[in-house]
């Protein structure tokens, strides 16, 4: 075995041999070398900062401490302490890095994002929409005249969605040449038609490039003469079709019969002032200044129509040349279509559009007989209407404006269809659903109408939810009103609020507490009739709410961060006396310190502070930053009528002091008058309950401590049962046991007693006859002995309270006070007898001042404990008879300051933030002046050192 | 009239016996025997004192002993010290005895005798099963999860008080360092703020955190508050142990950290028991932070779940109240019987000597 063990060493120690040849090897012929050439490098690039710091350490002291304030860590850098500087310079950067990365400087303020909830529809539509596009492809109708497919688009969305798109085959390809989905569109009827379509384009294309005044000279470009004289035959009929159906032609006729009747007029005698011929063939004649319909001239201008009509050579004259414009017309509405497309895409297309709306809209307002004064079609709808000189605003009028909406639609479509221009109203908020919807609108000759088209669309998304639609309707809403948007971002986005860090936030927060409250988006309701009516949800148009600022929470963050910015500049002024400091002395001593020793010497001097530092932590951010926070409460306005996150507070100043010590004036609740009741109430009840139990306690102890007692022992454990019992289970038997049916009464009630008082009067009678003065204050009750709820009466509730609260207070200065008489000398009391005092001379001159003296101290502790004593009050009364009304701002008969305060915040109907703190601190200016003054009377703290 | 006068003959009978028990004790005093056996014999009215008045005296008396002890007067005052006793003794049990019989009664409205008819442990059983039927209708209550949370709440807060105090009131009663009276200042004001004032802020700051409804983060809210008294009471015990041993520690060669664990923390382990014990004790009974912070009633603490028992109008429950109370208040008062020296001693501590 050890031959083994032998070997093993062997291996072990030449493995070993190896690995040490390895490392020095390396060292030799690795770093050695590199340090060699890195070594010159190094030193020239550090050369010049060695340099600058040698510089830069002969500029005075405090110049040093100025630099190491802009850059932690720069003075210690120059001071040569490395470890130091790199301390501060962390330190320095993590603030910054705090500050940068709670916000979020570089992003933009999106409202969509930001603000709405809800997903972004693109995502839905764009993977969908290849098939849908292209199942819908099938339902154009391919023999329409000059439906010419633009696949320019189609190819756009196949590339930006991973496909490609085969115009021979109409399919779309995905990345492995596979189709997608559908069958190929076939063209049944004449290859003509995509012949057509295609030279169309091409003519299309001419145009474009030719310039626009010049299409004489455009030759349809096709191939063979045969070819020629089809596709002339077929402008000729479309020619011929649109010239009957033109409005050109229309209005080229009805100027022709115009003319014609105006001449017959003027021969047959009449004054044709304004002859104005709209489509209906009506006309104006003035005769001696009355103006006179003359519809009774339809005949004659119904003979001149017919006339014209079938003088055909008038109409083929008109035809030849309107045919030779047709052509033009063609190449016209190709410009016409190129012109609005471009428009479309530029943006003034929303101008034509809107003109063209209003134009519309107008002719509908004054049909239903509205003047129509300034029409200011504006893209919310809304219009100012001037009836009979006022103004009127249609813009509350969803419905009405909603109707006229789509009737504008309508109309406008049907005018669209009649003009035959093809122009599209679309509705699209990004640049792929743009150009998608876009290229199926030019695919349809004759569109529905646009909400069919939205309805189709939307129908067939099943994962949106209402949040989703209705941000969508938003979108779309002000992609129209932009000026709308524009407002509404600039009110939400508030650069500090949005974007800022912790610590230049919490700053802002503390300042302002927020300026935005909660705004509404409610305008996008108005094109609610976008939404599809789907079966299976109900998808209903909803106001938005956007979140406004969060009052309180800012101002918690406010203070938050101004405590850890006091940290901060502790850590601050360190370094800059550091750098100082250490300057100075290596100026003096040109030595620089060891930072070694000086780390040790921190840990010696400093060791209390960091051990202290927990306790301090949690001190600052557990109690200090509340009291703060409520002390900042007294300064604002925060109470039920002003409660975030729905409403903003804001600072107003000593506003609430004032109140208190003021009158009120009759609408406000009257904190100021009540609060003086309240105030003295406390004041008799601290005192009272006080001095009655130091008494009682006292009385007992003496009687206690009387030698004839026997077993003193078990006496003062009995007695001391009520210390010992949590005071507040105390407290609630108490509310139990005088409860006006309660154990006490019904003991009273058994033996008589209660019948006795009857007789004397003070019990018995109703609330009403409680009477006045000595009457009243004897008034106990109503059937019983109300303790607590005699509302007539509440002096005796609280002469009451104060009795029962010698119950709960006496055992304690009981069991002191006969500690201390126990532990006085009995030799003090030997002498006193031979001196010949009697028993009560040495009680009053040798007990009472000792013991009285030693617990005194602890009468201001005591009187604190009462002034704040809330369970007596809170758990036996509830504040005493009478709950606290609007009238007694919410104060009741027995309530102190500290019950009145949490009711004040506690209770859900009252939430008077603001007057409770700032009784609070009323409660802590004079507490606490009157124990920090009792306590420096003390000897420990005087003896302190 | 008859319960007056039953109350009256009953409180008459204690007052007579221990006038005689006194008197016993008062005899076989000045004779020289032993005071506790007199005590007890003194019991048995009439006997004991003929018993004594009989016995030979172990050392020598005066003639006007006696009879002094036996004069009017004495009887009187003794006969008037007792019945105030009494009288207070009645006052001070009658609540405790009410609280026990309201615990017995099977129904849950207020009891009018002092005890129930019908004695069950009806309410005992509800409160630890969790639920019972009255009536068809079956009441719930979590009773057992509010003992559970306060437990926890308690136990935690204990240790962590512990923790931080103890360090702290160490530097503070050892070592002078610049802003030291300031600082013992400063903690003496913090304890003087009412609570209220904090209550909105710590509800935000818990809302921020999502820390509502936690029975758990109390204990960071009781653990900073017992921070300023307990450094007092800490301090003021540790500067009673002599610098002299702190010194020779550090002639031997120990730095503070090992002074601290090594002497000063085992002679004080009085003092960090006691606080310990009163930090274990605090959170059974605070109502206010709790009843604000924690909204859901599974998860309320002690004081409050009681406190609903009688004060939700609409399912008062006055015997389940009474037993809750009775278990709560058991342990609590029993500890502080036995260490009540030591308690009142501390409390005064922390506004006498300092």
């Amino acid at each position: 075995m050890s031959k083994v063990f032998e070997l093993l060493g062997k291996y072990y120690s030449k493995v070993k041999q190896f690995f040490k040849f390895v490392y020095n090897s390396f060292i030799k012929w690795v770093i050695k070398p590199v340090w060699k050439y890195l070594k010159p490098v190094l030193f020239i690039v550090f050369y010049p900062i060695n340099f600058l710091l040698n510089q830069l350490a002969k500029l005075p002291s405090f110049v040093i401490a100025i630099l190491s304030g802009l850059i932690w860590g720069f003075g210690q850098l120059i001071n040569r302490q490395y470890i130091k500087a790199l301390i501060f310079f962390l330190i320095f950067s993590l603030v910054i890095f705090v500050e940068f990365a709670t916000g979020s400087y570089n992003e933009e303020f999106n409202l969509y994002n930001d603000k709405i909830p809800g997903n972004e529809i693109e995502e839905e539509l764009s993977n969908y929409l290849p098939t849908w596009y292209y199942y819908n492809l099938k339902e154009i109708n391919p023999t329409s005249e000059f439906a010419y497919e633009d696949f320019t688009l189609l190819h756009d969305v196949a590339e930006s969605n991973g496909y490609t798109f085969d115009e021979s085959t109409l399919t779309f390809y995905d990345q492995l040449g596979q189709v997608i989905e559908v069958d190929n569109i076939s063209y049944s009827t004449s290859d003509m038609f995509v012949f057509i379509g295609t030279q169309l384009r091409t003519i299309e294309e001419e145009v474009i490039s030719a310039s626009a005044g010049n299409v004489d000279n455009i030759e349809l470009i096709i191939v063979d003469d045969v070819t020629r004289a089809k596709v002339l035959d077929l402008l000729r009929v479309q020619a011929e079709k649109n010239v009957l159906e033109d409005e050109n032609y229309e209005a080229l006729l009805s100027d022709q019969v115009v003319l014609t009747a105006i001449e017959e007029l003027v021969e047959d005698g009449h004054i044709v002032d304004e002859a104005s011929w709209d489509t209906t063939l009506t006309a104006y004649i003035t005769d001696n200044n009355a103006a006179l319909e003359v519809s009774a001239l339809e005949e004659l201008i119904d003979q001149k129509h017919v006339q014209l009509i079938s003088d055909i050579d008038g109409l083929e004259d008109v035809a030849a040349i309107l045919a030779k414009k047709s052509v033009l017309n063609i190449v016209e509405g190709l410009l016409d279509e190129q012109a609005e497309r471009d428009i479309r895409v530029s943006g003034d297309f929303d101008e034509l559009v809107a003109e063209r709306v209003s134009e519309i809209a107008t002719a509908i307002l004054v049909g239903l007989g509205h003047l129509v004064d300034e029409v200011d079609w504006d893209n919310t709808l809304s219009i100012y209407i001037a009836d009979h000189a006022e103004a009127l605003v249609l813009q509350g009028e969803t419905q009405l404006v909603n109707e006229k909406y789509i009737e504008i639609y309508d109309i406008q479509f049907e005018s669209i269809n009649a003009t035959q221009t093809k122009v599209y109203y679309t509705s699209y908020y990004n640049s792929h659903f743009n150009k998608l919807f876009g290229a199926l609108i030019l695919q349809f000759d004759s569109v529905s109408s646009f909400k069919d088209m939205m309805q189709a669309r939307l129908g067939q998304l099943t994962n949106m939810d209402n949040d989703d639609y209705n941000k969508m309707l938003a979108r779309i809403y002000f992609e129209y009103n932009p000026e709308l948007y524009s407002t509404i971002v600039d009110g939400v986005n508030n650069v500090y609020y949005e974007r800022t860090g912790f610590f230049v936030k919490g700053a802002w927060g503390l300042a302002t507490m927020g300026s935005i409250s909660q705004t509404t988006l409610y305008q996008h309701k108005g094109i609610a009739f976008l939404l599809p009516s789907s079966g299976t949800q109900t998808i209903e148009a909803r106001s938005i709410e956007i979140e406004g600022h969060h009052s309180t929470q800012l101002l918690l963050r406010g203070i938050i961060s101004m405590l850890v910015v006091v940290y901060i500049l502790f850590v601050f002024i360190w370094n800059i006396k550091d750098a100082y400091r250490t300057s100075k002395t290596i100026k003096e001593t040109k030595v620089s310190p060891n930072e070694r020793q000086y780390f040790a010497a921190l840990y010696e001097n400093f060791f209390e502070y960091i051990v202290l530092t927990p306790a301090l932590i949690l001190i600052t951010f557990i109690s200090v930053m509340p009291i703060f926070f409520g002390l900042a409460v007294a300064f604002t306005n925060y109470n039920i009528e002003h409660l975030p996150p729905g409403q903003l507070i804001s600072w107003v100043g000593f506003q609430n002091f004032v109140e208190v010590f003021s009158v009120s004036s009759g609408g406000s609740i009257d904190f100021g008058g009540q609060f003086w009741k309240v105030f003295s109430w406390t004041l008799i009840w601290a005192f009272a309950a006080t001095f009655t139990c130091f008494f009682g306690g006292f009385v007992q102890a003496v009687i206690l401590n009387n030698t004839r007692v026997v077993f003193r022992k078990a006496w003062r454990a009995i007695l001391i049962l009520p210390w010992a019992m949590p005071a507040l289970i105390s407290q609630m038997i108490f509310r139990v046991m005088f409860n006006d049916n309660g154990y006490v009464n019904q003991v009273l009630f058994r033996t008589g007693i209660t019948n006795l008082f009857t007789d004397w009067g003070m019990l018995g009678r109703g609330f009403n006859e409680a009477g006045t003065g000595l009457q009243r204050l004897l008034y106990f009750g109503d059937q019983n002995f109300q303790w607590l709820s005699n509302e007539a009466n509440p002096w005796f509730v609280r002469i009451f309270i104060i009795v029962l609260n010698v119950w709960l207070g006496f055992p304690f200065f009981m069991a002191l006070m006969s500690g201390v008489m126990t532990s006085i000398d009995k030799s003090l009391y030997e002498a006193a007898s031979i001196d010949g005092a009697t028993g009560f001379q040495q009680f009053k001159f040798i007990t009472m001042p000792l013991v009285l003296f030693a617990t005194s101290p602890l009468l201001v502790m005591t009187f604190s404990g009462n002034f704040n004593n809330f369970g007596v009050i809170y758990f036996i009364t509830g504040g005493g008879p009478g709950d606290g009304t609007f009238e007694t701002a919410y104060a009741g008969s027995t309530d102190i300051l500290i019950s009145w305060i949490y009711k004040l915040t506690v209770d859900a109907n009252i939430r008077w933030y603001s007057m409770a703190s700032v009784f609070s601190i009323l409660i802590f200016l004079i507490i606490g002046t009157l124990s920090a003054w009792n306590f420096t009377r003390t000897r420990a703290f005087k003896e302190d050192d | 009239m008859n319960l007056l006068l039953k109350g009256f003959l009953i409180f008459l009978a204690l007052v007579i016996i221990f006038t005689l028990q006194s008197l016993t004790v008062a005899i076989a005093n000045k004779k020289g025997k032993n005071t506790t056996k007199a005590g007890f014999i003194g019991l048995i009215p009439g006997f004991g004192i003929w018993y004594y008045l009989k016995m030979k005296p172990e050392r020598k008396l005066s003639i006007t002993a006696i009879p002094n002890i036996l004069s009017v007067k004495n009887i009187l005052g003794t006969a008037f010290i007792y019945s105030e006793l009494v009288a207070l003794s009645f006052v001070v049990i009658v609540p405790i005895i009410y609280t026990f019989g309201t615990s017995l009664s099977p129904n849950s409205g207020i009891l009018n005798t002092i005890w129930p008819e019908n004695p069950s442990l009806i309410n005992y059983k509800f409160l630890f099963s969790g639920s019972r039927m009255v009536g068809g209708i079956e009441e719930t209550t979590d009773f057992v999860k509010w003992y559970w949370n306060t437990l926890q709440v308690a136990f935690l807060t204990m240790v962590f008080s512990v923790l931080f105090v103890t360090g702290t009131a160490y530097v503070f009663a050892r070592y002078k360092f610049k802003g030291k009276k300031g600082g013992l200042l400063t903690i003496l004001v913090l304890q003087m703020f009412p609570s209220f004032l904090s209550l909105i802020a710590i509800f935000t700051l818990f809302q921020t955190f999502g820390l509502t409804n936690e029975p758990k983060a109390l204990v960071i809210i009781y653990v900073s508050g017992s921070i300023p008294f307990n450094i007092w009471l800490i301090k003021g015990y540790l500067q009673n142990i002599p610098k002299e041993l702190d010194e020779s520690a550090k002639i031997d060669g120990a730095n503070k950290v090992q002074i601290f664990f090594k002497i000063i923390l085992p002679l004080s382990v009085p003092i960090i028991s006691f606080v310990a014990v009163t930090q274990f004790m605090a959170p059974w009974m605070d109502y206010i932070l709790p009843s604000y912070l924690i909204i859901d009633e599974d998860k309320w603490t002690l004081a409050v779940g009681i406190f609903d028992f009688i004060q939700d109008v609409a399912n008062t429950n006055y015997p389940a109240f009474a037993a809750a109370a009775l278990i709560v208040a058991a342990p609590i008062t029993l500890l502080y019987i036995v260490f009540q020296k030591y308690l009142i001693e501390g409390i005064t501590a922390g506004a006498n000597k300092g």
